[in-house]
């Protein structure tokens, strides 16, 4: 979930799949009353930015992709082509974030 | 023909993407998955492309959760200071 969070925020508005995400997460904090009262307007900023709600996309290469929208965050939503640049974007993200994780249990390991 | 073109209008009215683009995008993917890029130097299938995407943003979703699992355990036991670094950088 940390994970997950500072992933996100690094990379902000920037793409689709990651306000998804930070969409996601604000949503989740606020339930559990861990936000402010401003998160509203923080959540409805997001909410007329380009957020994308959960609704079945068109059908064209879908069949194939489905599996694809269920991983990448807002996928479910996507237009196909959107799908395939958000994934090559997403997956660049998760293969530094492991590098960096990487980096800091190894220099751990070695201090300790 | 006159069919064919009404029905692609149609889609350009919707979206502009066209078949190339799609493909490009397809290789874009290809040449992040180290399963095919070391592999198969010919062209690889986009089912193939998306199956095999699938497959690697699973497994590094796994890598993540192992990777922050050890973390956490290593902050827990870890020189106070450091670890506060650590997450202070993890949590923004």
């Amino acid at each position: 979930m940390v994970a997950d969070a500072s992933m996100a925020s690094v990379v902000g508005y920037k793409r689709a799949w990651s306000r998804a995400m930070l969409w996601k997460i604000r949503n989740q904090s606020r339930r559990h009353g861990l936000l402010a009262k401003k998160s509203n307007s923080h959540a409805n900023r997001l909410r007329k930015s380009k957020v994308v709600k959960p609704k079945i996309a068109k059908t064209e290469n879908f069949d194939q992709a489905s599996e694809l929208r269920k991983l990448v965050p807002g996928g479910e939503a996507m237009e196909y082509s959107n799908l395939l640049e958000e994934t090559a974007h997403y997956i660049k993200c998760l293969t530094t974030q492991v590098g960096i994780f990487d980096e800091l249990v190894k220099g751990e390991i070695v201090d300790i | 023909m006159s069919g064919r073109r009404s029905r692609s209008t149609q889609a350009s009215a919707v979206s502009r993407i066209t078949d190339d683009q799609i493909n490009d995008l397809v290789s874009k993917l290809q040449q992040l998955l180290p399963e095919i890029r070391d592999r198969c130097s010919d062209k690889v299938s986009a089912a193939r492309v998306l199956q095999e995407t699938c497959n690697y943003i699973r497994s590094l979703h796994r890598e993540v959760d192992d990777l922050s699992e050890r973390l956490s355990e290593l902050l827990a036991t870890a020189d106070p200071a450091q670890a506060a670094i650590i997450r202070n950088l993890l949590m923004q």
